[in-house]
């Protein structure tokens, strides 16, 4: 049986890393919605998967939001130190974003985050 | 939501055009009737016809398509042309369709039914979104954000046909109207 990413309606951003010191003036662009001119329509995506590789940055909050500087337009995850913290559908709520979606850690004093979104793209 | 513009996809394909090749045709429009013949037709795969824009909750949009002109009336033909058109609510509002802008489609004396996005779930084929349309006299739609948070968006996925048409000579007419020669009626729009 096909999936999603197979049908097209799934696509992926890059790796994105979150350095210290984090917080929200140094949000950055995690998935960039489609806006060719010629395209036909509006584009949107809400994300479906999350995948955060912490590297050493201490436990903490990530959140996801738009524009930079960061406004968080859902809660923040917890990001723990040195380990892969996954979110998949069931854990997102259905957050539809017709701008860039960007993400930002709360104040980390070393190390940083490596953040890839996995999303479906509507319209 | 991952599958709604597969099923969209399916909805075209199941979607058969009204008439053939060189079948007459009587098209009928709010203000006059005419005889034609169809001389070429195509399919018009789904695409977004219509985006009336962010929409806050519980409001009413303007109805798109009037004032905007032409840019933002992507149902409107070329000359000679009719349309054939199955649609939806690409997302979650409420659309009441208008055709042409002044002409309400599906009104029963009180009442103005409006077409959900939901209808993609429940009538997969989208066969009682069906409506016909003459080249420009276009339709209008006004969106319905019926819950308690702001749309971002409020957009129409259309697909159908269009077909080409060219005119008949006085003899054809004649046997046309005396039954002679079949013709399929094609109502593009409900009276005012």
């Amino acid at each position: 049986m096909e999936t999603d990413f197979e049908r097209g309606v799934r696509r992926s951003g890059n790796v994105v890393n979150l350095p210290a010191p984090g917080g929200a003036a140094i949000a950055q662009a995690i998935f960039q919605v489609s806006n060719f001119a010629q395209q036909i329509g509006t584009k949107s995506f809400i994300p479906k998967k999350l995948l955060v590789r912490n590297n050493n940055g201490g436990n903490c909050w990530l959140s996801l939001g738009l524009g930079i500087p960061g406004v968080a337009n859902m809660p923040p995850v917890r990001v723990l130190n040195m380990v892969d913290n996954i979110w998949q559908e069931f854990d997102l709520p259905t957050q539809e974003y017709f701008a860039d979606l960007t993400a930002f850690a709360d104040a980390i004093v070393v190390g940083s985050l490596d953040v890839m979104v996995e999303v479906e793209e509507r319209g | 939501m991952a599958d709604v513009m597969l099923r969209a996809y399916k909805a075209a394909i199941a979607m058969e055009p009204i008439v053939a090749l060189e079948y007459y045709v009587k098209i009928k429009t709010y203000k006059a009737e005419f005889l034609r013949q169809v001389d070429y037709l195509e399919t018009l795969p789904p695409f977004q016809a219509l985006d009336l824009g962010a929409l806050a909750a519980q409001t009413v949009s303007a109805r798109g398509s009037i004032s905007a002109g032409a840019a933002n009336c992507l149902f409107d033909l070329q000359g000679d042309e009719f349309g054939q058109w199955r649609w939806f609510p690409y997302d979650i509002f409420m659309a009441r369709i208008f055709l042409p802008a002044g002409v309400a489609k599906h009104q029963l004396k009180f009442l103005q039914l409006g077409i959900e996005h939901d209808i993609i779930y429940r009538d997969p084929l989208l066969v009682t979104t069906e409506f016909n349309t003459w080249e420009d006299e276009r339709p209008a739609v006004e969106a319905m954000n019926y819950s308690d948070y702001p749309l971002l968006a409020t957009r129409i996925i259309a697909m159908g046909y269009r077909f080409h048409t060219v005119g008949v000579d006085k003899e054809t007419q004649n046997k046309i109207e005396s039954g002679a020669l079949p013709c399929t009626t094609i109502v593009c729009s409900g009276k005012a």
